[in-house]
């Protein structure tokens, strides 16, 4: 009896997830547990095993679409079972209707329209997994233009697209020159939502009702980064890692959080909970960039330097390998986003929800500073607090940045 | 309960509708007066493709010894072909009759005519419907010359009767098979004139009508451009016939006058009474074949020129759809033109005049038959291959070609021009070697300044 493969929920925050590669084809044979394809979240990736022995019936996912969580993958079954076995199974499927949350491109092609059976003597629908059917005068034509051919709607034989079909595309759309441009277009490129940038303008749009405020205090980083410097060799020499700044931010920032525990906090319906572990994430970017992700050091209250240094190396080697875990990208209670490497001075770093507020830092410029009722040269960096008003007003976020101050000032209070 | 069809007419255009109206799951009733297949099957495609082949077996006899075989001398046998002739078009006759039966169409013998109100009635009695099909085709135009009817003078039906002899044979028309009526009777030793109204061949390029013209000349065949047929009379060396060409009067003396024009067949059905309009002899109809009588369709031969089989078989689908309530329009821009000359002509989509009138630039790819391999080896290098291709995107305008086997090699630009194919993609075809296709290829590559084995323009020049 043939089975469907779903799309299974890795966790509780998971949705969809994009299918992104088969391991078996159509007829080859699986056994139960094996993998037969992988898909990825925003978070993670990881495969999709057989829920039973037999032959892979149907592949039903595309490489590229976005399936909700519970959306048919795939068929498997006995060798010998009929077709009609199979269209069961998708007949059956939840989510028939709304299976699909985006496809490769932008061609609309609902994923189950296999499921529907064509009628007797009508023309079944164009193969999904057919190419997009344009003629080599509309593909000419749409290009010439700068109309991307994937938004135009074909007129022809299971959709194809004539020229028809790009001048009518031409006709209705905002600019359409009638006579040959004199310089040559420059073509506009249509990049296709990654589920990374999928997850990223979901979380931000989640910020749009947050009354938001920045308050910022310039510090002073002479002592702190002396103190790495002095440090740095002992450290590498006993721990095997890097001492690197964004450590101390991390410690810097859970003992500031200590201090004042309401930025540690985030909104829940009618009450605000205040959370005891200083779970602190940070900004970082993948590897091939495309957005951003936020790993997390768990409980950074309780852990020394080098500790925070290690487990900071392990996240960021599995960043960069891609196989970052759902443990690290979740239960974060404030983030820190430091944006010194791409030489800002001032910005307005987004709150990560439901956390409340978000510690910016600015690039390190000399400037002159009064040491001892002089002015001299010193190194400075802004400390930006985003915060959400709902949760507290400017009185901590003073308190929290006059913290920061200090144990910059003092940095050997982090090895306490 | 499902949709009633009437369909009046049983040639090409009326099967085709009928069997796409079964399809569609309509009650279809076909009206024919006569013989199932229509013109093409009794009188004009089939019979002349009959001849046609015992004229190209001849051709090929005659020019055995070029070929290096020994001198052949075919000879006609008049009865033996009409035996052929009558037997091929009965049994297609049969098959049709066969197709129909088996889709379930329902077949009425008898003259039809329209009520008032668009109903079919036959013999007197009514058959109601939900949608009609005239497919009724086109009669021979009425001869023009003046004087008393005469025997010698009549449509192709009279020179298909080749049991009675005759020697020199005028043939007037525009339409196709005129010439290849004066091509089949050459090849068997009349003498020939063919009186075209206007231009040769006016739906190829000027360049393939030329090269047929000369190599019908060097058959033997006269072609006159321009002509028209006045009185013709009796006289003690057959027949006196008086032309007009090129504003000119001469006479010529002939034994037979072929009249191979065609007009639409409006006549009998009473359009008028149905509400059916009528312009320049034709039936008007609109984009979907609808009649100014909604409800009423009408294809083919009925609609006006050009008078082909395949452009009316191609209509019948569309309207039988439309009948269902498709609303589809009918795409009458790439149907294909045959000449079954030896060699063939074909063309398809514009002209190179008609290009030049619709587009600002235009090239022209044209690769003659001299340096196509497969021409040369087969001693058949006096065609040519000739591509339209329009100048911002290459797009393919029309294709002509002069050459064996164009009406098989014409449907490749067909299905180019329905692709909307440009020069790049024909460029890039593989044809076999040796083929005429090859040149087809050429002649895209050579509108794109690179044609490989036939020299390219001067782009100076």
């Amino acid at each position: 009896m043939a089975e469907g493969v779903y799309v299974p929920i890795w966790g509780l925050q998971m949705e969809e997830a994009t299918v992104s590669e088969w391991l078996k084809a159509e007829g080859d044979p699986v056994s139960e547990g094996e993998a037969l394809l992988i898909i990825e979240t925003y978070k993670i990736s990881g495969e999709v095993n057989s829920p039973a022995d037999g032959v892979m019936k149907r592949r039903v996912g595309r490489v590229g679409q976005v399936l909700k969580v519970g959306a048919l993958l795939a068929v498997v079954g006995a060798a010998d079972d009929p077709e009609t076995e199979v269209e069961r199974v998708i007949r059956e499927m939840p989510f028939v209707t709304d299976q699909a949350v985006s496809e490769p491109g932008a061609t609309p092609a609902p994923a189950t329209e296999r499921a529907t059976a064509p009628a007797a003597g009508e023309i079944a629908d164009a193969d999904p997994d057919a190419p997009l059917q344009a003629t080599p005068l509309a593909r000419k034509m749409a290009r010439d233009a700068g109309l991307d051919i994937r938004t135009v709607t074909g007129s022809g034989e299971n959709g194809r697209i004539f020229a028809r079909d790009v001048e009518a595309a031409l006709k209705s759309g905002p600019a359409s020159p009638a006579e040959p441009p004199a310089e040559p277009l420059a073509e506009d490129r249509i990049v296709p939502l990654t589920s990374l940038r999928r997850a990223i303008i979901s979380k931000t749009m989640q910020t749009v009702d947050i009354p938001y405020g920045a308050l910022s205090r310039t510090v002073q980083v002479d002592r702190l980064l002396d103190f790495r410097r002095e440090l740095a060799d002992a450290f590498e020499r006993k721990h095997g890692l890097k001492f690197s700044l964004t450590h101390l931010l991390f410690k810097a920032a859970a003992q500031a959080l200590g201090e004042v525990p309401i930025l540690n906090a985030r909104l829940d319906g009618d009450r605000i909970v205040i959370h005891g572990g200083k779970n602190i994430g940070m900004v970082v970017t993948p590897p091939g960039g495309g957005g951003i992700m936020i790993p997390v050091i768990r409980n950074v209250q309780a852990k020394p330097l080098d500790r925070i240094a290690r487990e900071w190396s392990g996240i960021i080697g599995r960043v960069r390998s891609g196989t970052q875990t759902m443990e690290d990208l979740t239960g974060g209670t404030f983030t820190i986003s430091n944006v010194g490497a791409l030489g800002i001075d001032v910005f307005t770093p987004v709150i990560h929800p439901p956390e409340s507020a978000i510690l910016g830092v600015s690039r390190i410029v000399e400037a002159p500073v009064v040491r001892d009722g002089a002015i001299v040269v010193g190194r400075t960096l802004s400390l930006i607090i985003g915060a959400d008003h709902r949760v507290f007003d400017a009185d901590p976020i003073g308190e929290f940045l006059a913290a920061m101050d200090r144990i910059f000032q003092n940095p050997a209070e982090m090895l306490i | 309960m499902s949709k009633k069809i009437v369909i009046v007419g049983g040639g090409p255009g009326g099967v085709a509708a009928a069997v796409r109206a079964r399809q569609l799951g309509a009650e279809t009733i076909l009206v024919e007066m006569k013989h199932l297949g229509g013109v093409c099957m009794n009188l004009g495609c089939i019979p002349m493709r009959i001849l046609g082949s015992a004229s190209e077996a001849a051709a090929a006899a005659l020019g055995a010894e070029r070929l290096g075989l020994l001198p052949l001398t075919p000879e006609l046998d008049p009865e033996a072909l009409k035996k052929r002739l009558d037997r091929t078009v009965n049994y297609l006759r049969l098959g049709t009759r066969s197709l129909l039966k088996t889709n379930g169409v329902t077949v009425i013998e008898g003259n039809a005519a329209l009520t008032p109100s668009g109903q079919v009635q036959v013999e007197g009695k009514t058959l109601a419907s939900d949608a009609v099909i005239l497919a009724v085709g086109a009669d021979w135009a009425p001869p023009e010359p003046s004087g008393a009817p005469l025997d010698e003078v009549g449509p192709p039906d009279l020179a298909l009767d080749l049991t009675r002899p005759h020697r020199r044979m005028l043939i007037a028309g525009e339409a196709d098979w005129a010439v290849e009526l004066a091509a089949f009777f050459s090849r068997f030793g009349r003498r020939v004139i063919l009186a075209a109204p206007g231009d040769f061949l006016p739906r190829f390029d000027r360049q393939i009508g030329s090269r047929l013209r000369a190599i019908l000349k060097k058959d033997g065949i006269e072609v006159l451009r321009q002509t028209r047929v006045g009185a013709v009379k009796r006289s003690a060396n057959g027949l006196d016939v008086t032309l007009t060409v090129k504003g000119k009067t001469e006479t010529r003396a002939v034994d037979r006058v072929i009249l191979a024009d065609r007009t639409p067949r409006t006549g009998p059905l009473d359009l008028p009474r149905a509400g059916i309009e009528t312009a320049g002899g034709a039936v008007v109809v609109n984009s979907r074949l609808e009649t100014t009588r909604p409800g009423v369709f009408a294809i083919g031969d009925l609609v006006g020129p050009p008078y082909y089989s395949h452009k009316a078989s191609a209509h019948g689908i569309t309207a039988a759809e439309n009948a269902m309530g498709a609303g589809r329009e009918f795409d009458g821009r790439n149907i294909p033109s045959v000449v079954y000359t030896r060699p063939e002509a074909a063309s398809v989509g514009l002209t190179e005049k008609q290009a030049r009138a619709e587009y600002d630039r235009v090239v022209v790819g044209e690769v003659p038959y001299g340096f196509n391999a497969r021409a040369m080896a087969e001693l058949e290098d006096g065609g040519v291959a000739r591509a339209v291709f329009g100048t911002r995107y290459q797009k393919l305008l029309g294709v002509h070609l002069l050459g064996p086997q164009s009406a098989e090699l014409i449907t490749q630009a067909v299905m180019a021009l329905k692709l909307e194919a440009t020069a790049d993609e024909l460029a890039a075809l593989i044809a076999p070697h040796p083929s005429y296709a090859e040149s087809l290829a050429d002649a895209a590559r050579m509108a794109l300044g690179r044609a490989m084995y036939a020299p390219n323009p001067d782009p100076a020049a």
